[in-house]
């Protein structure tokens, strides 16, 4: 047989993957965290606001505004007048109208249209049309289709296959076939597999000791991976992930909007997942 | 607390906020968190942790910090008083040149650039090239690039944008911004060359799905899985011979990588072809008509998609789903009005339903000596498991079948292999095939323990298309479909099981019996028992559903049960060996829940 490359045939490259340290955490340090995020912000000058529980403080009317005027005419949406058009937008259009009630401001039928365009014959969705799967755009894309109610539309059966292809025998989860592991895609990809009902196709035991060993001890956070160092994004997708996964010391997650799920059923937004 | 923290721990210290103008109400409890916005100190990606940095190093990040602030605060402060001029310009390239990243001050850069674009494209150009030096995934320096050259008064030759292509992938083979700024030239030039690239690539690593990718863009650009009309076939013969060739080289060089495999199965498939009427099912002593579809639909109720005539004459019913809930599924349902079939009389009707998104038509007959009736479309063996399969020709499917054989001689636990084998014996003879596909599938779960749910599910779909080609009619119109002890996780394919009358799934590892099973309108007896059912939550209002084995099951309280009150000629319910049936209160219960039911307990 043919032997383009460099590898002799039967002898695979080995995968790309972390190798996860027997004295790697093993358990939630769930207080180191907490102390964590509360003294990430007690560094000087300049900081991002957010707020909880005060949509009266916004204008909604302007919101709804500036997110219709950036839906383009093939249903896609721009991130901002400078019109960079990317998957990742109508998923912050339509959760952000969602979350307002206010759904109805834009023309639904032909963003998801625009969002059916970007799907591969591998069952994923890229940025645009014709681009290579991944993992943050298929989130974006299948939250996108949860909030429109469109999940029927997806291949269930190939996404899922696509996404539970990501995870690697250290049970990390990359976002593209061969890449490395990376904890906030425990969130992006598990959040897809949770929305079209396909959570059982990964090992979730694996999977939460990865997470769990993305963990400092001495710092709290989560890292991208073992031994790197910590940050918010990441600490973030690691708790919220292994809510998907069902730990207990954790409130359940939305895996549409990444928020507590007691929030959403207050304000009733809760689009409904493939069982 | 922040981040859904359940637990003990008091709330945290309240931070003041610095920002001038922030309301926070004094009544609700508004906690405000507050992070650094040096871009980057929020998520970073394959940053090691180093032993913390020392005095000197400290220093120097506070410096840079500084830097960054100053120029951030000065820029703003400019844009207020509308002052986006050189200066600014020069401000947004310090800034930029250290951190490509900061979408405003891309933003900040386009405003100061001077009108004429003839001043500025070269520059402009060049200064991106630098920027995607320091982050050659910049999303914000791929799209200022973008920008620019759709200002330019004449466009750079495309050798100069794809030599800054070349170097960034010779870099990172899977840099996708390269990718697709490589495939908006390609539009232009010369597909050929660009298959000569990809291929370069690949030869020399196979594992670079980018590459994969981009020759199925390059072969067939318009070939989505969504094609209005879902047309989209395989690519052309001579197109699909050369791709197979370099599948078949890179599946003999790497059997364990992926991309490969994932690249042949996306180049044998055709978009998913969209939902089509495969059965229709009339009943006169239920007084309805069913319509079930190859996929999922949605039927408003007022809805013009689906119109149904009987003898000419539009009937105006609403559609529900046989689900039972308003939610998009495969079949649907409409109440014949009472004038139309009078209980004494016994007409002949002749119903023709009408699709109008593929404007396609169905006819069902009903005759005065008949209660029930309907149409089916005819099972196409090869497309149940594999839908999407495109190629028609078998000799194309039976060459690949060949490699794969060969190749797991020599790797048997090759698992792209073993997949891929399945799905092109289900595609050629599913029956013919049916021990070799469940021989590929036990391989499969042993080669892949990560990914056991997966294989579970896969071959619970062979299973099921493998019972659906057997099902047999048998004398009074009974249908029966046989898949006992057949490890099934789940239970696909319902849509091609609707006129079934008896459904054996006793023995297997069913967690739930689910809405689906609405469609099986002419079900009378099924046995779902020693399965792992803990609840019957969603199961559908079933019409002549007579009899449900549940014995074995781990249903632990009645109140799982209370789904069934609402089939209406439900009679035996079988219970034997649950932990209910264990509990003393058990009979009274049921008798209460499920009156006019004869419950078996032990």
């Amino acid at each position: 047989m043919a032997t383009a490359g460099r590898r002799a045939p039967g002898v695979g490259t080995p995968q790309k993957d972390v190798i996860i340290k027997p004295d790697a955490p093993s358990m939630l340090l769930s207080e180191k965290h907490a102390d964590y995020i509360a003294s990430y912000g007690t560094k000087k000058d300049d900081y991002i606001l957010i707020l909880y529980d005060s949509l009266h403080v916004v204008d909604v009317n302007k919101i709804v505004e500036y997110i219709q005027n950036l839906q383009k005419e093939d249903g896609s949406f721009a991130g901002d007048k400078w019109g960079e058009i990317d998957t990742r937008f109508s998923f912050c259009a339509v959760a952000t109208l969602a979350l307002l009630g206010k759904l109805d401001a834009i023309d639904v039928g032909k963003a998801v249209e625009f969002v059916l365009s970007c799907m591969n014959f591998d069952g994923g969705f890229g940025c645009r049309p014709g681009s290579e799967s991944h993992a943050g755009q298929i989130y974006c894309c299948t939250g996108f289709l949860a909030i429109t109610d469109q999940l029927h539309q997806i291949n269930v059966d190939l996404l899922g296959w696509w996404l539970c292809e990501r995870q690697l025998p250290s049970g990390g989860l990359n976002g593209r076939p061969e890449k490395l592991p990376d904890v906030c895609y425990s969130w992006w990809v598990l959040a897809s597999l949770k929305m079209i009902g396909r959570l059982h196709w990964i090992d979730r035991e694996k999977l939460r000791c990865f997470i769990l060993a993305c963990q400092d001890e001495e710092t709290g956070g989560f890292a991208d991976r073992p031994g790197d160092m910590v940050d918010p994004f990441h600490t973030l997708f690691g708790i919220a992930g292994l809510s998907l996964l069902g730990e207990e010391q954790i409130k359940a997650v939305n895996p549409v909007f990444c928020m507590p799920e007691d929030v959403l059923r207050r304000i009733n937004v809760q689009p409904e997942l493939v069982s | 607390m922040p981040f859904g923290f359940r637990g003990p721990a008091p709330p945290r210290s309240r931070q003041p906020s610095r920002r001038p103008g922030s309301a926070c109400s004094a009544r609700r409890r508004c906690r405000i968190l507050l992070s650094p916005s040096l871009p980057g100190a929020v998520a970073m990606h394959g940053r090691l942790k180093l032993r913390p940095p020392d005095a000197a190093r400290r220093r120097q990040r506070e410096e840079k910090l500084r830097l960054y602030r100053s120029a951030m605060a000065t820029l703003l402060e400019k844009r207020e008083r509308g002052e986006l001029d050189a200066e600014a310009l020069a401000l947004t390239g310090a800034v930029l040149a250290a951190n490509p990243d900061v979408g405003t001050c891309w933003n900040l850069r386009r405003c100061a650039l001077p009108p004429d674009p003839a001043d500025w494209v070269p520059g402009e150009l060049a200064f991106v090239v630098g920027c995607l030096g320091v982050n050659p995934k910049s999303y914000g320096a791929w799209h200022h690039r973008g920008w620019v050259l759709r200002r330019a008064p004449a466009p750079p030759p495309a050798p100069a944008e794809r030599a800054l292509c070349d170097r960034l992938l010779a870099a990172d083979p899977r840099n996708f911004h390269a990718w697709e700024h490589r495939r908006t030239l390609a539009a232009e030039e010369d597909p050929e060359a660009e298959l000569a690239f990809a291929g370069t690539l690949l030869s020399r690593d196979f594992s670079n799905f980018s590459a994969w990718h981009h020759r199925s863009r390059l072969l067939a650009p318009t070939r989505t899985p969504t094609s209005p009309g879902g047309g989209a076939g395989a690519l052309p013969p001579h197109r699909l011979q050369t791709e197979l060739e370099l599948v078949q080289n890179a599946v003999f060089t790497d059997p364990n990588d992926q991309s490969a495999w994932v690249y042949l199965r996306c180049i044998l498939s055709r978009a998913s072809p969209p939902p089509r009427i495969l059965c229709l099912y009339v009943n006169r002593e239920d007084a309805t008509l069913a319509v079930t579809f190859s996929r999922p639909v949605v039927v408003g109720s007022g809805s013009s998609t689906l119109t149904v005539t009987a003898d000419g004459s539009a009937l105006e019913g609403a559609w529900r789903s046989g689900e039972g809930r308003p939610r998009p599924s495969h079949t649907w349902l409409c109440d014949l009005p009472p004038d139309l079939a009078p209980p004494t009389a016994r007409p002949r009707l002749h119903f023709r339903v009408t699709w109008a998104p593929d404007s396609t038509h169905r006819e069902v007959m009903l005759l005065p000596d008949e209660n029930e009736a309907w149409w089916q479309e005819p099972i196409k063996a090869g497309e149940l498991f594999w839908p999407e399969v495109g190629v028609a020709e078998a000799s194309v499917l039976e060459a690949q079948v060949e490699t794969c054989r060969q190749l797991l001689e020599l790797e048997p636990r090759s698992r792209g292999c073993l997949l891929t084998l399945v799905l092109l014996l289900s595609a050629l003879d599913p029956l013919g095939h049916e021990e070799e596909i469940r021989r590929c599938l036990r391989d499969l779960q042993e080669a892949d323990p990560l990914r056991i749910g997966f294989v579970g599910d896969v071959a619970s779909r062979a299973e099921a298309a493998v019972g659906v080609l057997r099902m047999g009619a048998g004398p009074d119109g009974a249908i029966k479909l046989r898949l006992p002890g057949k490890a099934l996780t789940s239970l696909p394919l319902l849509e091609h099981m609707v006129l079934v009358t008896h459904l054996d799934l006793a023995g297997n590892n069913l967690g739930g019996l689910p809405p689906a099973l609405g469609g099986l309108r002419r079900l009378q007896v099924l046995d779902a028992s020693r399965n792992k059912v803990t609840t019957l939550r969603g199961f559908p209002p079933l019409p002549r559903l007579e009899e449900l084995r549940l014995d074995g099951n781990p249903i632990s309280h009645a109140s799982a049960l209370a789904p069934l009150a609402v089939c209406p000629r439900l009679a035996r319910l079988r219970l034997a060996e649950t932990p209910l049936a264990a509990t003393p209160e058990a009979a009274a219960h049921l008798a209460q829940l499920l009156p006019s039911i004869d419950v078996t307990l032990a």
